[in-house]
């Protein structure tokens, strides 16, 4: 417990430290300034405004408070990871598995060039392909962005977020498939008559579920990566815009990163609960077969 | 076979960034922001952006530019900021990776600074640092790609020393070093001289994994606007375009012409995907190479 709290208060340090760099080294008149000290007077400032309410205020023409519609991008953002989180622990095992036992190894090294890909390249790719289909047959396939609240973007953002935690999953599902059919118990197995098909039941899908609550982290950090890029490029009113909006309106806003940087490691941990609490059904299911 | 083609496809980007400019069909300045041309009922005149044509193969950009002279232009940025970045990486992370892998609970110590940083998205770190520095900074365009690499370098040396301290600790116990303890080598010669050769493939492995993140980490700072040596903002209308046609650079400057003029970010993105998955390549088939030497036949 002791260590959880440590590791929560060092994340809390990094976030204050990291948001404040814009203020510690930045360009004025025409020379690069380095001023360590703006991080105590951006976090006392921080801190300060917790107390009187002026952290959740930020504008640059006019004042906006930060729970004005924060409801909505976090709702927003939650589900896009959530869902796209669940596609990938559902159908990246059971792919890597498939392809192992399978012996499609080409398939397998095609899955894993695809994961190569990166986020934002993909995700242009298809905006690209949408629209020069449209432009061909008059048909739209997907939203290429959010329009409104009322017509989101989803098909497109949910294939490019869940890809990259997908092919990690089968990547590491397949080696350990691979590691575990060359155990001695297989030889047992197949000794004592077992059918293939129940060696993998019985012996393989068991011992892959296990290590897959280790995965879970590691997915989930790779999702909100991901969602800071999708958030962005498919404008999908998340929370990525309130760490993301320096430069043209008027200044940098630490308390607004802040708290952008807060909410991002609420939501990796709630995503996280969420796939690791599926994870643990799958758990209980692969062992009662 | 993956190797070879991914080798292949790394020595065609070596030679663009080394030959591109002298190949470019255009001078670097050269610009057609408007073109008169002849027709059947007298002249008419093009305004950039213009469309591939046999005048420009890939098109021109919004101030007229030969699209296709830029990406011979860029790809020495590319190429050199991905190379340099990650060869530096692997150097000094191996090199810590090594010295802590022959101590003991050296191996845990790299694995907790490289698991405490793994949750922190890479490109984050890198934006805020270089946020108010690089958007009409004072320093020049080597300067800014230099603290830029340097933080990617950074950011990579806990994992790359994580995993060859790993390796290292391996290879310390297995017999031929142990042998060689025995007969009195020093830990310096035991590292040097038995276990750095037996890490030869994990090293190039690890060189073109990172030389791979190091690109997308420059193109996930790019869609962010955070241009790899610099960024331009220009008013009437407000543009943030690149000081140097760096790959992940077009893209991002461009990455608002998906609807109009899609050429304007098409080139660029087919040359960085062509880089990203040259490298994959290597690093696939240099993976498959080095399993295929001890893996065990499947038994069912």
């Amino acid at each position: 417990m002791m260590r959880k709290v440590a590791a929560l208060a060092c994340l809390l340090v990094a976030i204050l430290v990291l948001a404040a760099w814009p203020d510690v080294l930045f360009v004025e008149q025409d020379a690069v300034v380095f001023r360590p000290s703006a991080v105590f007077t951006d976090v006392i400032g921080y801190v300060r405004g917790v107390a009187d309410g002026t952290s959740f205020v930020y504008g640059f023409w006019d004042e906006r408070s930060l729970f004005a519609g924060l409801d909505t991008r976090i709702v927003n953002s939650f589900l896009y990871m959530v869902v796209a989180g669940l596609l990938a622990v559902a159908m990246g095992p059971a792919l890597g598995i498939w392809l192992t036992a399978g012996r499609h190894d080409r398939l397998k090294d095609a899955v894993t060039l695809t994961g190569a890909v990166p986020d934002f390249v993909l995700a242009l790719l298809l905006q690209i392909a949408v629209v020069a289909f449209y432009k061909s047959t008059g048909h739209r396939l997907a939203r290429v962005a959010s329009i409104d609240s009322s017509r989101p973007a989803i098909l497109l953002p949910l294939l490019v977020l869940s890809l990259v935690p997908m092919v990690y999953l089968v990547r590491t599902v397949s080696a350990r498939t691979y590691q575990i059919v060359t155990e001695p118990f297989v030889t047992v197995a197949r000794a004592r008559g077992a059918a293939r098909r129940r060696i993998y039941l019985t012996q393989v899908l068991p011992n892959v579920t296990r290590y897959l609550r280790a995965d879970v982290s590691r997915v989930t950090g790779l999702i909100l990566a991901d969602f800071f890029i999708v958030d962005y490029l498919f404008n999908l009113r998340g929370i990525t815009t309130l760490i993301f909006s320096f430069g043209l309106k008027g200044g940098y806003r630490y308390s607004l990163v802040v708290n952008g940087l807060i909410l991002s490691v609420l939501l990796y941990a709630a995503v996280y609960l969420v796939l690791r609490a599926f994870v643990r059904g799958v758990e209980a299911l692969a062992v009662r077969a | 076979m993956r190797l070879v083609v991914g080798l292949f496809m790394a020595a065609i980007l070596l030679v663009l960034a080394a030959a591109g400019p002298a190949i470019a069909p255009y001078p670097k300045e050269y610009s057609e922001k408007l073109l008169v041309v002849p027709t059947p009922e007298g002249s008419e005149t093009l305004y950039a952006p213009q469309p591939p044509s046999m005048r420009h193969l890939l098109g021109t950009d919004r101030f007229g530019y030969d699209i296709l002279s830029l990406l011979l232009y860029g790809a020495r940025y590319t190429v050199l900021a991905a190379l340099g970045s990650a060869a530096a990486r692997v150097l000094i992370g191996g090199s810590l990776g090594l010295a802590l892998g022959m101590r003991r609970g050296g191996r845990s110590a790299a694995g907790k600074v490289s698991g405490g940083l793994g949750g922190i998205p890479g490109f984050l770190v890198v934006y805020f640092v270089m946020l108010a520095i690089n958007i009409d900074s004072p320093l020049s365009t080597t300067t800014l790609g230099a603290i830029q690499s340097a933080l990617i370098v950074l950011l990579g040396i806990p994992v790359v020393s994580a995993t060859i301290a790993g390796k290292t600790a391996h290879h310390r116990q297995t017999q031929h070093v142990l042998a060689a303890v025995a007969l009195g080598a020093n830990r310096r010669r035991v590292a040097l001289k038995h276990i750095l050769p037996q890490l030869r493939e994990d090293l190039l492995l690890l060189f073109s994994g990172e030389v791979v993140l190091v690109l997308v980490l420059i193109g996930q700072l790019a869609v962010f606007d955070l241009f790899f040596g610099g960024t331009v903002l220009a008013f009437d209308p407000i543009l943030l375009t690149p000081r140097v046609p760096e790959w992940a650079s077009m893209i991002g400057a461009s990455r608002s012409s998906i609807q109009a003029h899609q050429w304007l970010v098409l080139a660029p993105l087919g040359a960085f995907l062509f880089a990203v998955l040259a490298f994959q390549l290597v690093a696939s088939g240099l993976e498959h190479r080095v399993r295929a030497g001890y893996a065990r036949p499947p038994l069912v």
